[in-house]
This record gives C-alpha cells, structure tokens and sequence, in this order.
C-alpha cells in the first residue's frame, strides 16, 4: 500500500496509542470542526538556559533565615568577584524561602520580572534538580530533555511523547512545535513532525528565476514534492526524515510565510533596532528578544480560522551561561550606560538583563493581543546551575564551575486570566538549598524534583491525563511526590 | 565483520570512498562515458591500493591567513581560505581529518575572537591530520585557542578552574560512560586533573601568540587521578594516575597526564580512549555503530577493531583511517549518513567544478554555511555539531534546496555557480531524456535511484523524447539547469 505524503504523516502520528483527549481540544474541535487537535488551545514556551545558569545569581539569598545562607553567599562569592551585595536587591526582592524563611530577591535586573511577580503571574521554583547529578551539559541537558535522570528510557524528549499524546489522531499534517533553534533538540524526539527555524525570513521555496519565468514554478514544485514523497514511502530511516521535511517545507512553507508577512516586517524592525517591542524603552537587538517576536508572530498565525501553521509548543535557547571565568558581579552603573557599553564587569547580569527584557516584552505583547491573552505559559530551565563557591582569584575573572541545583521559573496566565480552569498561582516554591551543607563535590543538594514541574504542566497546562502523564514521565507520578509545588491549579 | 573484497570493489564503492573521505571526486569526467575520472582510476585498482592512494601524503605545515585583527571579515579570509582547499585541495582527505579534527576539539571563534588562535589550531590539526593522536592531544592541551576556549590560562595554584580538565576527559579522550553505562571517572577526576594542568598561559608579543608555563603558577602538590573511592567497584584500580610532589620537569605533568589518560581501562578492561576515538572516527566518517548514545549497545565489534588499530599503531591516525576504509561495513547501504552542509556545499562545487561566488566574503565564508547550520570554526559549543539527523530541519534543507537552486542557475551574484556552461556536461549524442537524467546522476554519484524517482527527473525533461531540445539554450537553462537542481534536493543526494 502507498501513502500519500499526507496520510504518512497522519499514520505516523497514529502510531503511538491515542488517549483520551481533554476537554479543551474537544470543545475546540466542536467550535470549528476543520481543527486539528494539535491547531488550537493553549500555548507553552520552553526557554533553554543553555550552559548551566548561575541560579544562585538569579534567584539571590538577601538575608539568613535559619539556612545561613546570605553569611555563606558572602564567604565564598566575594566582592570584586561575583558577589551581588544585598544592598542592591531591596527593588527586586520576593517572597522568602519557603523552608528557611530567609529573604530572596531575583537578579537587581530583573525589574520585569519582579513586576510579574507582583502581579501574580510569577512562580519561582527553588532548588529544582533531579539525583545523581551529571555535570556534563550534553549528558545533563539530555537528561533535562528527556526527563529521564538514569538515561535509561526511551530516547525521546518528554515534549515529544507528550505532542504524540495531544495530537494522537489528528486529521491533518499539522505541525505543532517549533524549535527556534537551527538544529533539532532531543526535547522533540518523537513520532510527531516539529519544525525548527530561527528565522521567518528563511522560509521560502526556492525556485530560480528561469524556471519561474518559463512558467514552470508549479511543475517544478511538483516534482521536488513528488521526489520527497517517494523517499517518505520507500526508503531507508535518513531518507524518510529527509523526504518529510522536504515535503513540510514545500507544503507549508509558504503559508507560513503568507500568514506572517505583516510580522515579519515588525520581525526586521526589531533586528534593526528601529522597533522596540513590547515594553518601551531599550531596543532589544539580542536574539532572544528575535526569538520570542518570531514565536510570537507563529502564535499569532496559528490562531483558529487563521491556521495553516498549528503550532502551539516552541522551544526557545538562549546561550552564554557557561560562566567558567570572567562571569562578573553587579556595579552601581546605571542601567542605560550598561546597556550602551555592554555591561563591562557584569557579563552574567547582561544575560539576567536580557533574558529579563525579552521575557517582559514578550509577555507585554501577548497581553495586548485580545485572542493570545490568557493562552500562554513559559517555563525556564537549565542543564545545571554551577559550584557555589566562586573559583580563581576572587577578582574580575573569576567565575564558577558546574554545579547541580538551579531556580526555575513559570510565567502565566492568574486567576480570572486564564482561558482553561488551569491557571498560575504566583509565588515562591520548593526550598533553597542549603549553601553551607554541600554534597562531597561542593555542589547544592536539589529539592524539587524537576519532573514535578513537568508533571503540573503536562497534567494541568496541556491538560493531559494523570495516567499519561505519569508515563510520559518514565512512570514518575509527580502527584505523590511529598515535596510538591502545586503552583499550577 | 571483515575488510571489503576486490569483487565487490567497483565504481560505486569507489565512489563512496571518495565521497566519505573527502569531498567527492574533483569534477573531471570522460565526455564518452560521463564517469568521473578520478572515480574510475580507484575503481580499477584493489581496495588496499584504493585507500593507500588517498592516504599517501606528506606531512603539511600550511597555515590559513590569520592575524591578531578581530572582526567577522578577518574571519571570512580565513573560513573561505579553508573552505577553497577542501574544493580545489589535492589531498581532500587530509582537509576532511582537520574537518573531523576541528569537530572533536570544537573551539569556536564567538570566544576566541582573534583568526590568529584560530589559524594556528587549524594549522596543527593539519600537521598531525594522520599522525599520532595522543601526541595531538598534548598539543591541543597547550595550545593558545583551546587554551584561551576553556579557561586553561586562567587555571593556576589553589583557584582550579575546572573547565579545560572535564573536556579533556569527556569529550577529547575518554566520554563521560563507558560501553557499560558505567561512568569512567568522578568529578574528583576532574578537580585533579584541573591541578596538573596549572601554570599554563598565553600572551601576545609582536604580533605573535606566545604559550608559556610559569612555575609559580604551577600546583607541584601531589595529585591522585582516577583512585578508587571508598564504596566505588567500578574504577579499575590499575588506571591511577599518580602525580608526585614536586614531579619535575613541572611543564611535562600535563603529558603525564595524557599519557596516564590513554592507558584507562573501561569496566569491560578496554582501552576507553580508544574506543571513544574508534567510535567517533566511525560516527564522523560513516555511522554510528551505537544507536543510542547511553544504553543500547549494537556494533561493538567494529568499533574495538577500530580501537585495536589504535593501541597496536600508538594512536595513529593515518593507520586508523586506513583500517575504517576497508572494512566492508563502510561500504555498506545499511550506514549510510546525512551528509553534513560542508560535504555538501564543498562536495557539489567540487564535482560540478563550480565557485563559491557571493557579493562579500562573509556571504560565503560564513553566512552560508552558518544558515545550514555549520559555520566552520564555530561550532555552537565545545560539544559541536550533533551531526546526522540532527542537520535535517525545515529551515535547513530549504538553506540547502536555495543553495542548490542558486549552483545549478549559475547565479554568480548569489552564493555560487557552475563556473562553466552548463551544456559542457551533456552528451551531445544523447537523445533520450533518460541518458540526460543518468549522466547527471552518474557525475554526481547519486546511485541506487528508485524508478519513480527517476522517472520524475525525466519526466521534468518533458513529455516525451522528442520534447528533448538540447541545442535549445532556453531549454538549456530551464529544464536542464532546473533537472540539475532537482537532482542536488534529491533525498538520495543529501545522504552518503
């Protein structure tokens, strides 16, 4: 039997066992019919922090409480090194930790943030890690990817079991994740088709000018798409994957780029600096503010009656933490001579700044759209967080070495926000980790199982049930985990 | 499980070899056939000569332009001066190991910001291409890129930095699990291994990039690498690596240390570095033997060949190379691979006697092949280039598709052309649509072709044979150039 290129790809997301699907996508599906399950809903950002993100810099012990661990940050972060002095975190400050009571405050750059967190769409996951920690960033990362701490399941990333979940049955070749990055991650390994493309402006079907101009645009088309469906029905694995991203891009391609157009030029505004995004004020010339305008223009063009694209999840890095040596600590430069000097002695709070403008802006941008308010959740993670003690010389070079626990946040939708009964509560969860009772190697014991945090958005975002998600996540059953977060209801 | 035999030695293994251990043949053909010269005169010998003839080089000591001038055009001289010796180089064999070399000690220029460090690494890469690999690991240890990349000039007496010393072992020499799962050392390996590398650093003088070794920067405490640790059964007890107090000469730990490294023992009693280096050699040059990267285990047996090559020629690469080629699973349909974007840019210029055009030289030494995802001499990180499925994404084969669109029109302004007409490739005897689409095929090594597939090229050709009109320029330039273009998007083309 020969499949079309279309029936392939349904059959391929056949394959794995079709669930029940929650009451979002039916009610969707009854609302417009021709939906795909995959073309509608909610959506979720997943923001790599790629290198090991220096959590204890981002989510920072501004007094005791009985962990010690202001006293602690002061002996082995010092200034001139990497030390972020309390004083600067009095804007900035958040809730205490939850089992120690000592105060904490997110990165003095990270006003956006802290306003989000004040209006309740902000929840801070302490000391969030998995056991036996690797401290390899590509073992870690695979680990935080496949939500498999021993490696020893499946080599399929935990989004991608869960899109073969949601769109188990789906009655057309859409595609409902992008990874915003130019190579594919594990996080997406799966049966389900996923795009990745870090540019709008990319996405075209080349045709040379001869070939259109003899009239023969179509037929050649034709022809690369019959090509591509001869190798999705015939050949060997590689030629298979080729063959069908061949075809997703002949296919879709285009309407991609139709439906984004109008975003685009806003895309190419924010790249020349001449549109700031969002929030007013700083130009946001950093790709992860490129990034999330692009993802933010796919949402846009996957709203239903508009929806040749029918993506909801999207991946999104933003790299640099590696912070082996010349991280920087924190100066009383203003914020805007920082800016226009490249933060000189605060490389890791130039990452905080960045990741801080983007992350608002985007969330400014969601808010005013009238069909995306109320429909999105962002997650942040990193492969590790680094060594609590800071190493070299205790100056302007130093930095810190691989560690093991770090902060997670979740941006979303409160109460009375929310476009499903799912919302975020705001808040601080989980516990910091006690900066002065380190494991053998001098790195922080985690506290909160990062699979939690998968499990309430799996479960209570994307609205998959308990039972799958529990297998989702290598028969991990977050719901009877004792040191839960519940910051998703 | 055993070296490739003269019956099954033809044209198209021929081919393979040379696809797979460079770039492809050089784009010299026989007008009455249409094969590839080059092709044919290793088709016509054995296998052994075969491969002795691509290996049979002397040593290079060339080094790319390169100046202590930062700047993303500086860079550009220097990536399209690599990129134009994999095209037009003699020994492309040689520029595909510097090629795999750069891939495992991945240094990227968005840190080492200076073409000269760049230049200089790129430049021992090629010296030691088919040489000695353990005395290449010593090498790179000191050298000023790596040690300005991992923070090696930063790592002195009592504040360690980690950073170089994991690398070292997890992804230049050992890997972070063995065949077993189990791990091959403990973050104590790493803090040790940070001590014996104290002391080494790099400055600038005339113009010149100097790496010295001063003592007071040096740790001379005694160190213990790889030592059992209470309630550990996994580190064979024979890889401790015992640096004394005081060990003198101080500037020779670190080759101690090497030294030390390659004598490991995996929970199996293999030689760990070289089967991580067999592994690696197969995965770049052919396939990965082992599916997945942690647990399952399925083609051991090439891979400790491979790695008793290694240990009974003292770590030569040349000897390693030699050995991969002739064995009969590098031929095989079952391993074939995605051909990274430099195989394919470099490859379809060279067979096609094209040039790498572009309105500027960051257009062609870094953008185009940065979109596809491979800007040489910056990997996205010390881990580089996943490689295989991994270059197979939407946006990256539209890259390729443009690029092939772009080469086959001869658009010079764009990113390439075919440097000729494209007329001097037909046959001018031929009169079916199916000798065009097979010459074509023929000369750029796509073989196996399934018959629709086929089919689809000549019907592109027209109708039927009397739609052929090759003394048509027209024709020429639409549906020849345009068949050209689709056999460069074929799935079988992207694969080898």
């Amino acid at each position: 039997m020969r499949f079309t290129r279309r029936q392939f790809i349904k059959a391929s997301m056949a394959m794995s066992a079709a669930s029940a699907f929650p009451s979002i996508w039916w009610r969707a599906q009854e609302a417009a019919a021709t939906l795909d399950p995959c073309e509608t809903g909610v959506n979720l950002v997943i923001l790599h922090i790629e290198g090991g993100n220096d959590g204890i810099n981002m989510v920072i012990p501004k007094s005791d409480g009985t962990g010690h661990n202001r006293g602690e940050y002061d002996t082995v972060r010092t200034p001139g090194g990497i030390n972020i002095p309390a004083g600067s975190l009095a804007a900035t400050q958040i809730a205490n930790d939850p089992l120690h009571t000592g105060e904490l405050a997110l990165h003095p750059h990270m006003t956006g943030l802290k306003a989000l967190y004040d209006a309740g769409n902000l929840a801070v996951m302490c000391g969030v890690h998995y056991p036996n920690a690797n401290l390899s960033h590509d073992v870690s990362s695979n680990i935080w990817y496949r939500a498999d701490p021993g490696l020893v399941g499946p080599g399929s990333g935990w989004m991608g079991r869960t899109l073969d979940t949601l769109c188990a049955g789906g009655s057309s070749s859409a595609v409902p994740a992008v990874d915003t990055d130019g190579q594919m991650t594990p996080l997406f390994y799966g049966n389900t088709s996923v795009f990745a493309f870090d540019s709008l402006s990319d996405l075209v079907f080349p045709i040379s000018d001869a070939v259109k101009n003899a009239g023969l645009g179509t037929a050649y088309k034709d022809s690369f798409s019959n090509i591509c469906s001869n190798a999705v029905n015939g050949g060997a694995t590689f030629l298979k994957s080729i063959g069908a991203t061949g075809s997703a891009a002949a296919d879709k391609v285009d309407a991609y780029h139709t439906a984004n157009e109008a975003l685009a030029v806003n895309l190419n505004g924010l790249r020349n600096g001449t549109l700031p995004f969002g929030v007013p004020g700083v130009p946001q010339r950093f790709s992860l503010s490129r990034k999330l305008r692009t993802v933010f223009a796919l949402m846009k063009g996957a709203q239903p009656g508009n929806h040749p694209l029918g993506c909801r999840i999207f991946r999104v890095g933003i790299g640099g933490f590696d912070t082996h040596s010349d991280q920087g600590g924190y100066t009383s430069t203003p914020i805007n001579t920082k800016v226009q000097t490249s933060f000189p002695g605060e490389y890791h709070g130039m990452l905080m700044h960045q990741i801080d403008r983007a992350l608002s802006a985007f969330w400014a941008d969601v808010q005013a759209d009238a069909t995306l308010k109320g429909t999105t959740v962002i997650m942040t993670f990193s492969e590790f967080g680094r060594r609590v003690e800071e190493n070299g010389d205790h100056d302007q070079h130093s930095g810190t070495d691989h560690g093991t626990a770090a902060p997670q946040f979740v941006i979303g939708p409160k109460a009375g926000e929310s476009v499903i009964a799912s919302h975020i509560v705001g808040g601080v969860y989980g516990a910091y980790p006690e900066l002065d009772n380190l494991d053998e190697d001098g790195n922080m014991v985690f506290q909160l199982d990062f699979r939690h945090i998968y499990g309430e958005i799996i479960n209570r975002w994307l609205g998959v049930s308990a039972t799958t998600t529990k297998s989702i996540l290598g028969n991990y059953d977050y719901l009877t985990d004792p040191n839960s977060a519940n910051f998703l209801t | 499980m055993a070296d490739i035999t003269p019956a099954d030695w033809n044209y198209q293994t021929a081919a393979h070899l040379l696809l797979r251990a460079g770039f492809g043949h050089s784009g010299r053909y026989k007008k009455s056939t249409g094969e590839a010269t080059q092709v044919r005169r290793l088709a016509n010998l054995t296998p052994e000569k075969a491969v002795a003839s691509l290996l049979t080089m002397g040593t290079s000591k060339v080094r790319g332009p390169g100046s202590l001038d930062t700047g993303d055009d500086k860079f550009a001289t220097l990536q399209l001066w690599w990129l134009n010796r994999m095209i037009t180089g003699l020994h492309p064999l040689r520029e595909k190991m510097v090629l795999f070399l750069h891939t495992h000690f991945a240094t990227a220029r968005s840190k080492v910001t200076k073409p000269l460090y760049m230049s200089t690494q790129n430049a021992l890469f090629r010296e030691l291409a088919l040489g000695d690999f353990r005395e290449l690991v010593k090498r790179v240890t000191v050298d000023a890129a790596m040690l300005w990349w991992l923070d090696g000039y930063l790592n002195k007496n009592g504040k360690p930095n980690e950073n170089y010393a994991r690398e070292l072992q997890e992804l230049f020499t050992l890997g972070v699990f063995d065949f077993n799962n189990q791990r091959n050392y403990a973050q104590k390996d790493v803090t040790e291994a940070a001590r014996v590398l104290t002391g080494w650093r790099f400055l600038e003088d005339k113009g010149k990039v100097v790496v010295e070794f001063r003592n007071t920067r040096h740790d001379h405490g005694e160190k213990f690498i790889y030592q059992s640790q209470a309630g550990e059964t996994t580190q064979n007890a024979a890889n401790l690596i015992h640096i004394v107090t005081n060990f003198t000469p101080p500037e020779n730990e670190y080759a101690a240390l090497v030294d030390g490294i390659f004598t490991h023992l995996d929970t199996e009693g293999q030689p760990t570095a070289a089967r991580f280096l067999a592994r690696k050699l197969w995965k770049f040059f052919a396939y990965d033997p082992v599916v997945t990267t942690d647990t399952a285990r399925t083609d051991l047996g090439v891979i400790d060949a491979l790695a008793n090559v290694l240990v009974t020629s003292n770590y030569s690469l040349g000897a390693a190379l030699n050995a991969m080629f002739l064995r009969e699973e590098f031929y095989a349909d079952a391993t074939r691979t995605v051909k990274g974007p430099t195989e394919f840019v470099v490859g379809s210029v060279r067979m096609l006697r094209g040039k790498l055009g572009g309105s500027t030289r960051e257009n062609v030494g870094q953008d185009l092949l940065a979109n596809m995802g491979q800007e040489l001499l910056n990997p996205p990180d010390v881990f580089s280039w996943r490689g295989n499925l991994s270059w197979i994404t939407t946006q990256t084969m539209l890259l390729r598709y443009n690029f092939a669109s772009d080469l086959a029109a001869g658009d010079k302004s764009r990113n390439s052309d075919v440097g000729h007409n494209v007329s001097s490739f037909l046959d001018p005897h031929a009169t079916t649509r199916a000798q065009v689409v097979d010459r074509f095929l023929t000369l750029l090594c796509v073989f196996d072709i399934d018959t629709a597939t086929r089919n689809e090229l000549i019907q592109w050709l027209g109708p039927d044979d009397s739609a052929l009109d090759l003394g048509n320029p027209d024709y020429v330039e639409t549906q020849v150039r345009g068949l050209l273009s689709l056999i460069l998007t074929l799935p079988l083309y992207h694969v080898h």
